[in-house]
């Protein structure tokens, strides 16, 4: 028999891809591969957070080396501000083309996949995948990203919010820590630190998605133990802990205990920070690595952080606000090696561990703030053990419900409290007003 | 209804159709019978080949999906004219719509005339480093947004603005909320158009003040004209046209603004500084409704088609050329 040079260059490509196969097969099923011998594997990674990217690529480097995964990873990223990547993403999936396999979304651009079956059509639904796993993290942190009782996107941390504080310029002004309550921060304001030119807290007065910032009010009034939304999306805004809420800081801006910014993450809130303008701020944990750090590195040492002052009336010590949720393109090609990583990287224990240690984000698993990792000493914050003090809050962080309507609701609500803020309304009218309108658009 | 040649040639000969060969013809006879008559169409195809792929289409595709509900994907649900309705009785797009209606005031009746005000000062042969001056003037059209936001931010913060900090300075003012409160909001959304266009319309009317003839100022002033007749009977008139054409591009430029808004106040404090193409910007992208916006564009259309023709009649604008 005699064989054409095509005929064997066929012959003899048939037999490597049989070759290659068998070995795939035998690589899964033996779970024992090097790099070299795995499926390459590149994922579109769309994020707005430097943060992510650097974890991911860590965990993708770790299981491209790891005998127990099929895959050899490549990242490949797309970083753009948390709203415009997900204006992106829409387009794409619109589109059909360019998808990514993989996006962080922002908590509040979640709301967007609310819409009308939006979620159902772009993104892999992971309910059954986390389903094992699911009692093992902290409910609150599923309930952002869930529609129609289906999760579609993971937590990257726990957004406990905490009252961080100027220790130097405290103990300058004879003021002594813990701040037990609202009241007595109000208090010490008015007659210690104000007239020292200072404000107790700073809170961002616009910027956000209506042109007004409802930051430091939803987390306030989630303390409180109030939800903009209730689990089955109705709006519960107009309530007696929003009107308190409003009070408290429109009470604040008058008689300047409170500092309005009217750029909290730009300029005038770096002015802010660097002049000591203010001795504290009440923001989540994020705050720290993400704007205290980078804007004033060299305050290392002076900060320190407690629970939220408490509300006379009840609440929580703590709150929450922001997070990101990574979710998995449902039409992605290699949905299964995305999952794989998303798995491994916010799913296991070690990944949990590793999040905090290397970007400072909050385990969403309970089991883990058992582990001695997280109880070290924050040279940012004069050495204090943050991790022990965000461990006591864990269990009692409020939940935060998503709505379709979030949009609708910031743009109503920053409306209402710029009124408020300017001294145009009063607190109840302002939630009323809110209210109503945000209502009126839900139909 | 149109008959080919081979169907004429075959009418009337029955069976004998298919014992006819066909004629030989090759592309280049075809062309060089129809040549004359094709090339120009082939000249003016470029532009009509574009228009409609990348105008034409794209408005009619968006006209289609003014009379549907949809969210960018799946299934496209029919509503009619319902958004339309919808939309003209929408609070938030009466607010879009009134400030609008203010930024476009603002260009017409301050940036115009500010404008024409620096094109005569550049004109005027006593002012020295004309190309100086006119860069900086035309600079702030080239700056990026995010430089514009940022500068704009830190100007008019409340607690640590220059603004602020002159005003209290100067005349002991107490600082002014300028970005979180409405009124204030939509004046410095306003200042910003004021220094980022005039510039830009300025060139415009220099164009049209230097295509004056001299000789007609030098005639006016042999017969004892002051500067007040000179430019109210020889530099108005004759700048006419140009003036025509900035107050139409300068009315749809500012019907269609966004990045203003976008950038400095995000259309806030709550709507009080948000525009039209901000709104259709945030029904189509943050709350897809894709219908819903592409029905207020349509609407915006109407509006400035409207305005613009009430200002070419003003103008009388085609009028000579008829004459």
């Amino acid at each position: 028999m005699s064989l054409s040079r095509r005929q064997l260059l066929h012959a003899a490509g048939a037999a490597s891809l049989g070759a290659a196969t068998t070995q795939r097969l035998h690589r899964r099923s033996a779970a024992a591969q090097t790099a070299g011998d795995k499926e390459p594997v590149t994922i579109q990674f769309w994020t707005h957070d430097q943060n992510y990217i650097d974890f991911f690529t860590a965990r993708a480097a770790e299981l491209t080396e790891s005998p127990d995964s099929p895959y050899a990873y490549e990242l490949n990223i797309t970083q753009a501000p948390s709203a415009d990547i997900i204006t992106k993403a829409v387009a794409a999936y619109s589109a059909g083309r360019g998808i990514p396999d993989t996006v962080g979304i922002e908590i509040s651009q979640f709301s967007r996949f609310m819409q009308r079956g939006v979620a159902e059509q772009t993104l892999l639904d992971l309910t059954d995948r986390v389903a094992e796993l699911r009692d093992q993290f902290f409910e609150s942190r599923w309930a952002p990203y869930t529609v129609d009782g289906r999760v579609y996107a993971v937590e990257s941390g726990y957004p406990l919010s905490v009252y961080y504080y100027r220790q130097d310029l405290l103990d300058e002004y004879g003021v002594e820590t813990p701040l037990e309550t609202w009241d007595q921060v109000m208090q010490i304001g008015r007659e210690v630190v104000v007239p020292q030119g200072k404000a107790m807290a700073a809170i961002s007065t616009t910027g956000g998605q209506g042109g007004g910032d409802i930051t430091q009010f939803g987390l306030l009034f989630q303390q409180r133990g109030g939800t903009f939304f209730d689990a089955a999306g109705n709006l519960t805004l107009d309530t007696p802990e929003a009107v308190e809420v409003a009070e408290l800081l429109a009470t604040g801006l008058q008689e300047g205990t409170i500092l309005g910014l009217t750029d909290f993450y730009g300029g005038p809130g770096a002015a802010a920070m660097q002049q000591g303008a203010t001795v504290g701020y009440f923001m989540p944990d994020w705050f720290e690595t993400y704007v205290l750090q980078p804007t004033v590195p060299d305050q290392e040492g002076l900060w320190r952080i407690q629970p939220l002052p408490a509300f006379a009336g009840g609440g929580s010590r703590t709150s929450v606000w922001g997070g990101t949720g990574f979710a998995v393109s449902r039409d992605s090609p290699v949905a299964e090696a995305t999952w794989e990583l998303l798995r491994y990287g916010y799913l296991t224990r070690d990944g949990q561990i590793k999040r905090w240690q290397e970007i400072k984000y909050l385990p969403t698993m309970a089991e883990v703030w058992d582990d001695p990792a997280l109880t070290g000493p924050d040279p940012f914050l004069g050495g204090q053990e943050a991790g022990q003090v965000y461990k006591e809050l864990a269990p009692t962080a409020p939940t935060q419900y998503q709505s379709p309507f979030w949009n609708q609701l910031t743009v109503e609500l920053a409306g209402q409290l710029a009124e408020l803020y300017n001294g145009r309304t009063s607190p109840a009218d302002a939630i009323k007003n809110a209210a109503a309108a945000i209502q009126a658009e839900m139909g | 209804m149109a008959v080919s040649v081979d169907e004429r040639a075959g009418t009337g000969r029955g069976a004998d159709r298919a014992l006819v060969p066909p004629r030989p013809r090759s592309l280049g006879a075809w062309w060089r019978r129809h040549e004359r008559r094709l090339a120009p169409y082939l000249f003016v195809a470029p532009f009509f080949v574009l228009f409609a792929v990348f105008m034409a289409y794209p408005v009619a595709n968006a006209l289609w999906l003014s009379l549907h509900e949809w969210t960018g994907l799946g299934a496209m649900e029919w509503v009619g004219w319902d958004n339309y309705g919808e939309v003209l009785r929408d609070a938030s797009f009466h607010h879009a719509a009134a400030n609008t209606a203010w930024y476009a005031a603002a260009s017409l009746f301050v940036i115009c005339p500010l404008a024409l005000l620096l094109a005569l000062a550049l004109n005027s042969r006593r002012v020295a480093a004309k190309d100086l001056l006119r860069t900086g003037y035309f600079i702030p059209v080239v700056l990026s947004p995010v430089v514009i936001a940022l500068m704009f931010t830190i100007i008019f913060d409340q607690e640590f603005g220059l603004m602020n900090a002159g005003l209290r300075g100067l005349l002991g003012i107490r600082p002014i909320n300028w970005l979180g409160s409405p009124e204030w909001a939509r004046l410095v959304i306003i200042i910003i158009l004021v220094w980022r266009w005039t510039g830009y319309i300025m060139i415009y009317f220099l164009a049209g003040l230097q295509n004056i003839p001299r000789e007609l100022y030098e005639a006016a002033q042999l017969d004892g004209a002051g500067s007040w007749r000179l430019f109210w009977n020889i530099t108005l008139p004759l700048l006419r046209p140009v003036t025509a054409f900035v107050a139409v591009v300068v009315l749809i430029g500012a019907s269609q603004i966004f990045e203003e808004p976008y950038i400095l106040t995000n259309g806030g404090p709550g709507e009080a500084t948000l525009s039209i193409a901000n709104y259709v910007q945030r029904e189509g992208f943050e709350r897809l409704n894709f219908g819903y916006a592409a029905t207020a564009s349509f609407i915006l259309f109407a509006f400035v088609f409207l305005v613009t023709q009430v200002q070419i009649r003003f103008f009388g604008i085609g009028r000579e050329q008829e004459g």
